[in-house]
């Protein structure tokens, strides 16, 4: 498995949203970096993206921080709808040190 | 974790609580004279589960989320927590929940412990009194599968989808039809707790999990997976491209 690949399945417009799904669920457990993290950032914005697949983004997102011991605030801040939901449930739960920070920040 | 299962003192319960509604039971609205809400009735229970009854510290519940009882004590930053989420509300017989410790899943379990408030009994034990009947033919063994694998896709599909409905999650389809089921957030968002994906992947990229009939389910949106199939939980490699027969 490689990232190329994940990101041309990602891409096709013919991939199936299963598929995709799936593809973003692999790029958040394998490829845990701050480019995987953008361009899940880019695929959860993208207008024609389900919101299944968004919400996985945000899952893929926040499991790459809690993995790597480090969160971007102003990047989760600019999170959307369900991608966000996702992205702070994870955290919320699994750091809520991180949750703190975030609301002092932003609420 | 592995503890039998035994009597667990309810606290608290009035001996004139009579039935109250869903929505009673989780606002604490019913006879308020009488009745407590039924996270009062929670209260104690989560740390009997884990064997820790003389846990110091305080309960608490959380009402945002309806099915939710928790304990803590510790600061904000690194809190000891423990959740007690039922799938459906309390009392009305959950017939299954998730309980957790310091930020990690301790086990999931198919009681009839929400019962207990009201009808004055105990927390059963899970593999010789498991509640969850119905027409998905949950299994009754002592592993706690909460579905049976059947092997076929369209009766694993049929069971999971009645598994999905005894939850009381809701059904919401992908435009690319990919059926999920799970429940709406209170912003109006829906959180997917089972998709089922019955379609094999032929492409070159995706891990192969994926190429084959499939399905995802979690207990919640904190990182909770399970397999029904076999009860067990834990994180996304437990209930990611579990395979849904052929």
């Amino acid at each position: 498995m490689d990232k190329k690949s994940l990101l041309e399945i990602l891409l096709d417009p013919t991939t199936s949203d299963a598929e995709k799904d799936d593809a973003v669920i692999e790029l958040g457990n394998n490829f845990q970096d701050d480019d995987t993290i953008d361009i899940l950032i880019k695929v959860s914005k993208d207008s024609n993206c389900d919101e299944m697949i968004a919400a996985s983004c945000g899952e893929s997102i926040a499991y790459i921080w809690l993995s790597s011991q480090r969160i971007d605030y102003e990047k989760l801040s600019n999170l959307k709808g369900i991608t966000l939901t996702e992205a702070l449930s994870l955290i919320k739960a699994q750091r809520p040190d991180w949750y703190k920070t975030y609301s002092d920040l932003y609420h | 974790m592995s503890k039998t299962w035994s009597y667990v003192p309810t606290q608290n319960i009035p001996a004139t609580a009579t039935a109250v509604t869903t929505e009673e039971q989780n606002n604490g609205s019913g006879n308020q004279s009488t009745v407590r809400n039924s996270w009062d009735y929670a209260a104690g229970l989560g740390r009997e589960i884990l064997g820790l009854p003389n846990l110091p510290g305080s309960d608490y519940s959380d009402k945002s989320n309806a099915f939710k009882y928790g304990y803590s004590v510790g600061n904000r930053a690194m809190p000891l927590t423990l959740n007690f989420e039922g799938l459906r509300t309390p009392v009305s017989s959950a017939p299954e929940f998730a309980v957790g410790y310091n930020g990690t899943l301790a086990q999931t379990v198919a009681v009839d412990a929400w019962k207990s408030g009201y009808l004055g009994s105990t927390i059963i034990n899970a593999s010789t009194n498991n509640s969850n009947s119905g027409d998905n033919e949950a299994d009754e063994g002592s592993s706690n599968p909460l579905v049976k694998d059947a092997g076929s896709i369209s009766k694993n599909t049929e069971n999971l989808r009645t598994w999905a409905q005894d939850n009381g999650w809701v059904q919401q389809n992908t435009a690319g039809g990919v059926e999920q089921w799970g429940v709406r957030n209170a912003d109006g968002t829906f959180s997917w707790r089972l998709k089922l994906k019955p379609e094999a992947s032929t492409r070159e990229g995706l891990g192969v999990g994926s190429n084959q009939p499939r399905f995802d389910a979690r207990l919640d949106d904190k990182g909770t997976y399970i397999n029904p199939f076999t009860g067990e939980t834990g994180g996304r490699g437990v209930g990611t491209h579990i395979p849904l027969g052929e």
